[in-house]
């Protein structure tokens, strides 16, 4: 009778699983961990409206590019996370390994305009025509200023410069102040994207439309003179991007390009020492394009169920609400076309937030490059144009160089 | 062989098998792994690979960007080496003539080793900072133009050099007084009787040979610790500006982990066990030659 008591109750243990058969438990990868307060923020949302998912996050990677290998890795080991942050431009990283699959099985039915996403955003998303992912969050690159120093220049914190000239003009009174003050400082960033804007900005991809590479072209070199020219003309040093952002927040320096993703770093380290704006990026043409990056966020379970959980846990961050939340968090735009709504008295009382979403007509759609070496071409970017900061190279010498070392790396896979 | 002898092997061997286990699991297979990554154009994560025979290894002599990695390692360790070594014995001759501020110094000279590195960068970064940093700013109060100590690539090796001594310095300090401490003390009055009672005569005569091991021990250590420099550059430079701060350790962290090149990978992991074994090697060797005479 003991006997069957206990195998009684040792069957009530192991069914008790089974009752919770509808729990499922997702594992989360994002990169940046100065993200980690917000993302957790959208889950426990979610979590709250959807109690048969639980969410755990992994440790946040410090860049896109350890999160990829962090993925890579776990992969190779059979457990990768379920949902998955990837930097844009890394994603045909995650499509060449088979890692992630795309989300035909769990879209299908649902009306992706009606839900807020228009054609435009599912691009982001889609490699080789297939929707991998959808964008998680978006960006542009704006013109960060301190208004003091501009007004101190003679220039109007109103109305700033819409072209490269204006612009270089205005820093080069600004670093005429003194006193340790520099005119500008334009960040070469954690890869190539700071310099595809540069591009941008003359109108061009880093690939243009008949296949060449932007740096072997006349828009191509003109934009990276733009570089030389900040660096001879207008006053910018040839520092590290966190040395000059420490300028920036002590009022040093007049004016930073950057990501809107961190206008609210600049409202959180700045507080009100000081006025300062965000500008929309100037054009080296009549009318300049600008890049846009981001992350998309991809599924990588197999698992049906958790497909679908995971999916459901998609469509919420990237749904009105929590894309309004995220902008107001950040500066990043709202990729649902319902957010607009909810951030119209957001932006009314904070403009600098709503720089980045004025300027999307204009921005050219997320860009990775061809094959397998996007990482690599992106170091050697950013090492040819450190050496233009530091007069080691030309501009020129500097496309050519570029040109000859990308070439190899894109023909072959 | 009598069957005490055989039930003593078996025992000696089954002793052995945990350890013997440990080491062929944890480091002779790996080592096999990366021997035969080497080989291969294997990409992080990738289904397959082909076979390349040594390209990957004519890789570390013909690409530009390697062999600058190699280069400045090369560079740093001559920097860093030297000064360490010689700093610190004069250090440690300096600390025990210095009879009771000695382990003040002693500590002060420590303290280094104790922080953890990443931490002591984030506060050298600090200090170094281009306009506001703490250096730059005594070095304009004395009338100096200011130096990007990092992001100028004609420093930015020599700062990590200059990091380097500061963080080996009392490790090394520390093996010379430990090395001082066993000296005779009687050879001291026997040379002062053979009239070499003036302190470089004593140096000379006594101090330095007698040092001879513990000089070897500590060359060998500094040499490997310079090789294997990786976390200030992790840290303070990412390699830059324009790679002129690109050592072996971070260059093979990033072929493998950010570029996904396991192959060349592989090759510098192999170039660089080889050397790191030869240096023990030659020491172990000097080492036994001293031993013996």
């Amino acid at each position: 009778m003991k006997r069957l008591l206990a195998s009684l109750a040792l069957t009530g243990i192991l069914a008790m699983p089974a009752v919770a058969a509808d729990q499922v438990d997702l594992t989360v990868l994002h990169a940046w961990p100065q993200h980690a307060k917000w993302e957790k923020e959208i889950a426990k949302r979610f979590m709250a409206d959807h109690p048969n998912v639980h969410i755990t996050f992994q440790a946040p990677s410090v860049d896109y590019g350890e999160g990829l290998v962090s993925v890579i890795r776990q992969n190779m080991a059979g457990d990768p996370p379920d949902v998955f942050m990837v930097g844009s431009h890394l994603l045909p990283n995650l499509v060449t390994r088979g890692i992630v699959q795309p989300l035909d099985d769990v879209m299908q039915g649902k009306d992706m305009e009606k839900l807020g996403y228009t054609e435009n955003v599912l691009k982001l998303g889609q490699v080789n025509g297939k929707q991998y992912g959808l964008p998680w969050t978006d960006s542009t690159t704006v013109m960060f200023y301190n208004k003091d120093l501009v007004k101190k220049a003679g220039g109007d914190p109103d109305n700033m410069p819409t072209t490269w000239d204006g612009t270089i003009a205005l820093a080069k009174k600004i670093n005429a102040l003194g006193s340790d003050t520099h005119g500008i400082y334009y960040t070469l960033g954690d890869d190539d994207w700071m310099v595809q804007n540069l591009l941008a900005t003359n109108g061009i991809y880093p690939v243009t439309k008949d296949g060449k590479i932007a740096f072997s072209t006349d828009k191509g070199k003109k934009a990276i003179e733009v570089f030389q020219r900040l660096i001879q003309d207008a006053g910018q040093q040839p520092i590290a991007d966190k040395a000059a952002r420490q300028e920036m927040y002590a009022g040093k320096l007049g004016i930073y390009f950057n990501s809107a993703a961190v206008v609210r770093s600049f409202d959180r380290e700045i507080g009100d020492r000081f006025p300062w704006g965000a500008a929309q990026m100037p054009s080296l043409g009549e009318k300049g394009n600008v890049a846009s990056g981001g992350m998309g966020v991809v599924v990588l379970s197999k698992d049906p169920a958790k497909r679908k959980a995971a999916f459901d846990y998609i469509l919420y961050g990237t749904g009105a609400k929590s894309q309004a939340y995220i902008a107001k968090q950040t500066g990043y735009i709202p990729i649902n076309t319902g957010s607009a709504e909810l951030l119209k008295d957001f932006y009314q009382k904070n403009p600098n937030y709503k720089t980045s979403p004025n300027q999307l007509d204009r921005a050219l759609g997320w860009f990775s490059w061809p094959g397998s070496n996007g990482v690599k071409i992106s170091q050697i970017i950013m090492d040819d144009m450190t050496s233009v900061a530091n007069g080691e190279m030309t501009a020129d010498e500097a496309s050519a160089k570029m040109t000859d070392q990308i070439k190899p790396l894109i023909e072959t896979k | 062989m009598n069957a005490t002898e055989r039930q003593r092997r078996r025992v000696g061997t089954a002793l052995a098998l945990p350890a013997g286990t440990l080491l062929a699991v944890l480091l002779l297979l790996p080592s096999i792994g990366v021997l035969s990554f080497s080989l291969t154009d294997y990409q992080f994560g990738m289904p397959g690979f082909d076979w390349v025979g040594l390209a990957n290894y004519a890789k570390l002599f013909t690409d530009p960007d390697i062999r600058r990695s190699l280069f400045n390692t090369l560079l740093y360790v001559v920097m860093v080496a030297p000064l360490s070594i010689f700093a610190a014995l004069a250090l440690a001759i300096l600390i025990e003539g210095e009879g009771r501020l000695g382990s003040v110094f002693q500590t002060i000279y420590f303290l280094p080793i104790t922080a953890t590195l990443v931490a002591m960068a984030t506060a050298w970064e600090v200090a170094l900072h281009p306009t506001f940093g703490m250096v730059n700013a005594a070095l304009s109060a004395f009338g100096f133009a200011k130096v990007r100590f990092l992001s100028d690539p004609d420093t930015a090796l020599a700062t990590l050099a200059v990091i380097g001594v500061w963080k080996i310095l009392g490790y090394n300090t520390l093996l010379f007084l430990a090395g001082l401490a066993t000296i005779d003390r009687d050879l001291y009055e026997a040379a002062a009787i053979d009239g070499a009672d003036g302190g470089w005569g004593r140096f000379t005569l006594v101090t330095w040979p007698q040092l001879a091991p513990v000089t070897l021990f500590v060359t060998v250590i500094t040499l490997i610790r310079c090789f294997s420099e990786f976390e200030t550059v992790a840290v303070l430079t990412n390699g830059g500006p324009s790679g002129a701060t690109d050592m072996i350790l971070f260059t093979l962290y990033q072929q493998a982990f950010r570029y996904f090149d396991i192959g060349v990978a592989s090759a510098l992991a192999v170039a660089f066990l080889l050397f790191v074994a030869l240096l023990s090697i030659v020491q172990v060797s000097l080492f036994e030659r001293g031993g013996a005479a």
